[in-house]
């Protein structure tokens, strides 16, 4: 498997063939990650492919301050925040917002509505507000550090991690309590 | 008594799926999307460069024509300064100043139809003229 190190030489000597390896590499957690924000399958897709040509029309942009996963996992976590937020234009509040959200994820046609925990588990994630649910969904699933999600959602590790935790324990209560 | 919820018999578990081959297809369509352009930064280089070798070339063309009509020019105003009287040639200076600034159309009647085509010819390469 290609690690980030070489991607990142092969994107400086040859653009095009680096990217191509950098898809490869990112593309599934960056769908995942994207489609536990965004939550339909078709959103998701879009999303995706935005965030990938605006990571390809910056990869000469990118400084080695931060690792390549970071920097891909912070435009797509923009990328789907601007979606939502145009969303939310739409809809007349952000509770509203997770309402839509909850109902796509309890009518759609890519969802295994024979797990019932699974589905009220991201029931449950979709109950959070905005920031917690990134955090939650970045630190649970995807296993990143406090400092690359404070370098991602541009915040501070420590409150970040607070975060995390009130996440956490609102979950359980969710899922004690409905 | 009320069991208490573990993210251990949860896991990583979704509910989410894909559509079959999807991220086969997912990277095609990247690929295809981004396929026929370069990344922004070289393609700003080669904008920046034509638009440069434009105005050199452009330059190269009309200065030395302006450099001559200016020559002229200088030389009849002298000439026509030695005969004028005073006011008039106050007159006259006002009028020279309000037409330096002018694109001089005699430089134009003096290129030949080669330069000319030439000149036409840039002109279609160029983003601010088009």
């Amino acid at each position: 498997m290609t690690n980030e190190t070489t991607i990142r030489e092969i994107c400086t000597a040859n653009p095009k063939k680096g990217f191509g390896l950098l898809v490869k590499h990112f593309q599934e957690p960056i769908y995942w990650h994207i489609r536990r924000l965004v939550v339909s399958h078709e959103d998701t897709e879009d999303v995706v492919q935005e965030t990938f040509i605006r990571v390809f029309r910056h990869l000469s942009q990118f400084r080695e301050q931060s690792s390549l996963r970071t920097w891909v996992y912070r435009i797509a976590t923009n990328e789907a925040l601007r979606f939502l937020n145009s969303r939310s234009i739409e809809s007349a509040s952000a509770e509203e917002l997770q309402e839509e959200l909850v109902n796509k994820l309890l009518a759609s046609d890519y969802v295994d509505y024979e797990d019932g925990m699974a589905v009220k588990f991201q029931q449950a994630i979709l109950s959070l507000p905005e920031k917690q649910r990134v955090v939650f969904n970045l630190r649970y699933y995807d296993e990143l550090e406090y400092e690359d999600i404070a370098r991602i959602t541009d915040g501070r590790a420590e409150t970040l991690k607070v975060n995390y935790h009130y996440a956490k324990e609102k979950i359980k209560e969710y899922m004690l309590n409905h | 008594m009320e069991k208490e919820f573990d993210f251990k018999d949860m896991g990583k578990r979704m509910p989410y799926k894909v559509p079959d081959a999807y991220f086969k297809e997912l990277e095609e369509t990247i690929t295809t999307r981004t396929g026929g352009r370069k990344p922004r930064k070289q393609r700003l280089w080669i904008y920046v460069s034509t638009l440069v070798a434009a105005a050199a070339l452009t330059g190269w063309l009309f200065l030395p024509v302006y450099q001559q009509s200016e020559t002229e020019r200088a030389t009849h105003r002298d000439n026509k300064q030695a005969l004028c009287t005073p006011q008039e040639k106050q007159t006259s200076a006002i009028t020279i100043s309000n037409t330096t600034n002018e694109v001089p159309a005699p430089a134009i009647e003096e290129l030949s139809d080669e330069e000319l085509e030439e000149i036409i010819g840039l002109a279609s390469i160029d983003v601010f003229l088009n």
